[in-house]
Order: structure tokens, then C-alpha cells, then sequence
């Protein structure tokens, strides 16, 4: 009976909330189990408590007379129960109705559905209005996202086997993660590495399989002023600096590497010289997608290196 | 838990319903019953369900001032003015904590909101909303980092202002960029909306340059300006692209490559029919391809580290390129 059910559920956590003091587990029995034997109250009683704190109700145990080596008793903290006081603004409150958009990620949408339901239960009075925003969508395909983001959230250890990108096996890893980042649109993760004990950070969707969550929580601390940001960037994106390059472009071809150009040049009837200050890191890919239609002039290195890649598909 | 999941699972819902139920009404006193649906997202008549239940709630003393007072007969009787009217719940006028997946969601959903602000203002509005969250959440750390860099915040402008002609019901001008041939080109087109295919956003419309309907990859597009012109065709639904994005009956060709390590990355952006992992390590892979051209492009790019392993006159066709392209270096 789920109607049943609901209600001793409802009254268990009003007479907690309501009491100062630790209830013991007598009176609650006297109070809400009156009917049960001694095994059904034992399994009844587990089984709501643990209903109740996986709905995030903080069911605290303790005793109330610091004396005697009691049974104790239990208690919710109205502080630690109910959300602190929110006061947001119109616009503040219309900002919190469009992050109910933002996932493209059914749990975590319907998490942050909850969350808003819970704000305006507050008394927020929340409503998406017109604002100078673009709402970007956050997608979170890679099977192992839930499981690492349970992990960072509740430090529990993740064990998954990864594949790095020139290598066909995937290596068994072993990390402490310390946050998810998302970067140009990729989900990865940082952490420590048990394996090479060293920070190190994860492209999930390399990993294979499933990641397991492989400990308990709290089993490590983030390092204080750790920025995974900052590292994450660091590693994807290092600052080498590009040199400039100049090449030869065919008249009406090349359009992604025109967009790159500070300055294009008249060469002849058939061909343009293009400066390129910052070139894109794999300028060398882009060239030789361009055939016969773009030439390096420089930098020696990537004009050797186009030529040796050319060769090597004529070896 | 596992004998009667539906019975336990609605139990626990039926609580974290009233939960949030319970201080909404308080926060509000009467509230009509279908605004109180609308604004939590529970149907009408499991509203009216749940404050039965909660009818019987209360202070455990068994006394009638200890239960819970919900005026059930404006919500059930003929005459009734469906207004929910709750009293004697003082002790639970607020919400429950958010939990910690909820508080990671909302934060994590702000902070990329905060990346997408357009103006100063907008940016200010963001943090001050996501500094009393983030007090709300009890100093719960969300380990989440979502930067959205400047180019994902021009996409997102650029879907947002497509999805609006389409809503609208006006011309847009694309400038668009098709690398297969390497050509850039302005066209106006009639959106009929912005469909997704396997992470790839294509904004389907009728082109008036080429007189007729086109699917176009919206990270291809340089430039959309929204036109006064409202469309010359009739609004019709977006294609679905659950069947791919080939229409039925072109001329596709199925070829198989030869992927070493470094090329590998192509069977996680391009629709590959079957990969066979080979014992060194490399793959062979079967792609659907439509134009010949874009393949060209891809192979060189990739040179040397893919071959073709049939049909072998593309096989020839690489050669040719790359024997071309070394040309102009001698």
C-alpha cells in the first residue's frame, strides 16, 4: 500500500524534524510501528530511514543522554533539512529557468528540473524570460560520465580501461578524479593516477567499456587550490608557439586556410601567396587535404614533412 | 526493495512530491489546482491524490490539531473553487536540501549559461544567480568545469537565431561552406528547422539557389542573417534523420580502408559501417561514402597512415593526387 506507506514515511520524518531532542527507537515503535513484531519493525524501520536519506532527508543518530551507553536515538535537523533562504531577483530567477535547458542529458536534466521545483517551492517565482544569453546545450554521450561524475562528487576511486590515441589496446588505468571538464566540446577527466602517480587527464570517450567506481567514498581529498581547469587546458591545448607559415593557394580554392591569412598576395594568373602569423595546429593535415591545389613555401619543416607524407603514400 | 519496487519506488516519490508541495502552497497560501500542477509538474489528478495522503499526515500524537489540514472539498466537491488550501504544516514551510546531483546539475547548467552570455549585464545577472546557489548548496564544491569557448558561443547564437526564423517563418541568407568541393557560396533559404544526427546539427530548409530542399551542417555555416522576407514555400516539418542522412536511392558507395593508429580517429567522427581490428594493430573499415571528392580530401589528409583497400580505382585516384601534389614541389 503505497498510500500507507507514504504516510508512516511522512510521519517518521515530521516527529524527527519536529523534536528537539533524539527519539528513541521505542517511542518511534510505540509511535508509528505500534502493530509490527519485533522483526517487522527491525526491517521497516531500516527500510524507511534508508528511503528517507536517499531522498536527501539528514537522519542523524545520537543520544540524547550523554550518561548512559543507550541504544541513542534519531533526529533530522531542521538546518541541516531544509534549503537556506534564497532570495533571487526577477532576472536572477529568470537565469535559474534556463538552466532547466541547458542539459541534453535526461538524468541531469531532470535533476536540475528538481532543483528549480525546489526554488520555487521557496517562493521564487521563476519564469524564462527574454534574456542577453545564448544557452549552450551540454551533451554528456560517453557511457562512463554518470560514473565519473559520481566519483569526483563523492571521491570514490574509478578503475576503466583507456585507449590512448595511437595505441589499439586499451590499458587497464586506475585514478582519483578530481573534477570533469568539458573542453571544445569533449568530456574529460582529471585526477590522479595511481598507475604513473601523477595528475593526469582522460578523454572519456577513449575509455573502453565501462568505468567501475572501485572504493568508498571519501577515500581521498582534492588537493586544496587544485584548478582542473587550468590543467585540463594545459594538457589539450599546450602553448607551443606556432610559427608563421606562407603558402601558395590556388585562386578560389583554400577557404579554411584563407580565414587564417593576415595578408594574401598576387603571385600569377593562377596562384595566390597567403601569410599565415598563427597557423592552426594541424596545418599540415589541412594542406594535404588541399592537394594539388596549395604549395608550403615555409617553415622547411612542414614543407618536408607534407613531401614525406606525400611520398609515403606512393611507397 | 526488489519484491515490490512500483509500491516502494511510488512511495518515495509520493514523499519527495509533498516534499516540495507542501512549502510551495506555504509560500503562496491558496493556490489554484492547475497553476499548482503546471508549476511542478504533476498531473492534476495525482496532485489531488497526494493531498489526500497528506491528509493523513502529522504530528504522530493521534490528535485531530496534529494532522495536516488540506481543504479537500474545494477540490473534490462540484461547487468547489479548486483552490488548494493547506494549514497546520508550519514544519515543513521549506523545501528539502537540494540534493547533490541536483545542486551539481543546476551549477553546472549555470556555469555554462555564464559562458553564453552575450553582454556584460547578462554575464553579472549569471554570477549573481550562481553565488547564491552555490551558498544554497552548503559549500558543496562541483568539481564540473564547462568553459564555452567563443566559438561555441557563435554556434549557439547562430542555432538560437535559426531556430527562431524557423518558428518565425522567415528567409534566411546562409553563407556556406562546402569543403568537399572547397567552395563558399550565399544562398537565401526557407528554414524548416534544425535537426540533430548523430551529434551533428543540419538545419534543413528549401534552397532557393538550388531549388530545392537541402540539409545544411550548421558548423559549416559562416554566416546566417535573419531576413524581413518571410518564406516563399510552404512551412513544412523538418526530414527526419532517424533512416541517416542519405536519402533513399543515391548513388552511395561503400569502401573499405585501411587505418593505421594515427588515422584511427576517423571511426570516431565519420559513420563507419564495420571496423575489424587487424593483428597489428591497425583497422580496416567499411565508410558509406556520397562524394568521391570528399573521400580525396580525407585520404590525403590522412596520408600516409590510410589506403584504400577497394574498390581499387580509388585506390589509383589517391596515388594520382598525391603523385600531383608532389609535382609542384620538384
Amino acid at each position: 500500500m503505497a498510500a500507507a506507506k507514504t504516510e508512516r514515511l511522512m510521519n517518521l520524518l515530521i516527529m524527527l524534524l519536529v523534536q528537539r531532542g533524539y527519539v528513541g527507537r521505542d517511542r518511534i515503535r510505540e509511535l508509528l510501528y505500534k502493530d509490527s513484531s519485533d522483526e517487522a519493525f527491525e526491517r521497516m524501520f531500516e527500510r524507511d530511514k534508508e528511503e528517507l536519506r536517499s531522498l536527501g532527508v539528514p537522519i542523524e543518530t545520537g543520544s540524547y543522554d550523554p550518561l548512559f551507553e543507550d541504544e541513542g536515538g534519531y533526529r533530522i535537523s531542521p538546518d541541516a533539512f531544509a534549503l537556506p533562504a534564497i532570495e533571487l531577483t526577477a532576472d536572477e530567477a529568470a537565469v535559474v529557468g534556463l538552466a532547466t535547458k541547458v542539459w541534453e542529458h535526461a538524468r541531469l536534466a531532470d535533476a536540475t528540473t528538481e532543483a528549480v521545483r525546489k526554488l520555487t517551492a521557496a517562493g521564487a517565482e521563476i519564469d524564462v524570460a527574454a534574456l542577453d544569453l545564448v544557452s549552450p546545450r551540454l551533451a554528456a554521450e560517453e557511457p562512463s560520465f554518470d560514473v565519473f561524475l559520481e566519483a569526483v562528487n563523492h571521491r570514490i576511486p574509478v578503475r576503466f580501461d583507456y585507449r590512448t590515441s595511437g595505441s589499439p589496446d586499451a590499458v587497464a588505468r586506475h585514478l582519483q578524479p578530481w573534477g570533469v571538464v568539458r573542453f571544445s566540446g569533449r568530456w574529460y577527466v582529471v585526477g590522479h593516477d595511481l598507475d604513473k602517480d601523477d595528475q593526469r587527464v582522460f578523454r572519456l570517450s577513449r575509455v573502453v567499456g565501462s568505468a567501475r567506481l572501485d572504493g568508498t567514498p571519501g577515500t581521498y581529498e582534492i588537493p586544496e587550490g587544485v584548478d582542473v581547469r587550468a590543467i585540463a587546458h594545459a594538457t589539450l591545448r599546450p602553448d607551443r608557439p606556432a610559427e608563421p607559415a606562407t603558402l601558395l593557394v590556388r585562386r578560389g580554392a583554400g577557404h579554411m586556410l584563407r580565414r587564417h591569412a593576415a595578408q594574401i598576395e598576387q603571385v600569377d594568373a593562377d596562384w595566390e601567396r597567403l601569410h599565415l602569423p598563427t597557423p592552426p595546429a594541424d596545418l599540415a593535415d589541412e594542406v594535404l587535404g588541399h592537394g594539388a591545389d596549395v604549395i608550403v613555401e615555409s617553415p622547411a619543416t612542414l614543407r618536408a614533412s607534407v613531401i614525406a607524407r606525400l611520398q609515403g603514400v606512393l611507397a | 526493495m526488489k519484491t515490490s519496487p512500483a509500491a516502494s519506488s511510488g512511495a518515495k516519490e509520493q514523499v519527495a512530491r509533498l516534499l516540495t508541495l507542501v512549502p510551495f502552497l506555504h509560500a503562496r497560501g491558496g493556490v489554484r489546482l492547475d497553476e499548482a500542477a503546471a508549476a511542478l509538474g504533476v498531473p492534476e489528478k495525482q496532485l489531488v491524490k497526494d493531498l489526500r495522503v497528506l491528509f493523513m499526515c502529522g504530528l504522530p500524537e493521534g490528535l485531530p490539531d496534529d494532522l495536516i489540514d488540506v481543504d479537500l472539498e474545494a477540490l473534490t466537491e462540484q461547487d468547489g473553487d479548486r483552490v488548494i488550501r493547506i494549514s497546520n504544516a508550519d514544519y515543513l514551510s521549506r523545501p528539502l536540501r537540494l540534493s547533490t546531483n541536483e545542486a551539481t546539475a543546476l551549477i553546472v547548467a549555470l556555469r555554462a549559461l555564464r559562458g553564453g552570455a552575450i553582454t556584460e549585464e547578462a554575464s553579472e545577472v549569471v554570477d549573481r544567480a550562481l553565488a547564491k546557489l552555490e551558498q544554497a548548496a552548503a559549500g558543496a564544491t562541483v568539481p564540473v568545469e564547462v568553459p564555452i569557448a567563443p566559438d561555441e558561443r557563435a554556434y549557439a547564437a547562430r542555432k538560437a537565431l535559426l531556430q527562431r526564423a524557423v518558428s518565425e517563418h522567415r528567409q534566411v541568407e546562409l553563407a556556406y561552406f562546402v569543403p568537399a568541393r572547397d567552395e563558399e557560396s550565399t544562398r537565401t533559404v526557407d528554414p524548416r528547422g534544425v535537426v540533430a544526427h548523430q551529434g551533428v546539427d543540419y538545419l534543413d530548409a528549401y534552397c532557393h539557389s538550388a531549388e530545392a530542399p537541402r540539409l545544411f551542417r550548421l558548423d559549416r555555416i559562416r554566416e546566417a542573417t535573419l531576413l524581413d522576407t518571410p518564406i516563399a514555400t510552404e512551412p513544412t516539418t523538418p526530414r527526419s534523420l532517424a533512416e541517416g542522412l542519405f536519402a533513399a536511392g543515391e548513388d552511395l558507395l561503400t569502401v573499405t580502408l585501411h587505418l593505421q593508429p594515427q588515422a584511427r580517429w576517423v571511426t570516431e567522427y565519420y559513420p563507419v559501417e564495420d571496423v575489424r581490428q587487424q593483428q597489428d594493430g591497425s583497422l580496416e573499415v567499411d565508410l558509406r561514402v556520397a562524394d568521391r571528392r570528399w573521400l580525396r580530401r580525407l585520404l590525403l589528409r590522412l596520408a600516409p597512415y590510410a589506403t584504400v583497400v577497394a574498390p581499387v580505382e580509388l585506390a589509383a585516384d589517391l596515388r594520382d593526387a598525391a603523385e600531383a601534389t608532389l609535382a609542384l614541389y620538384a
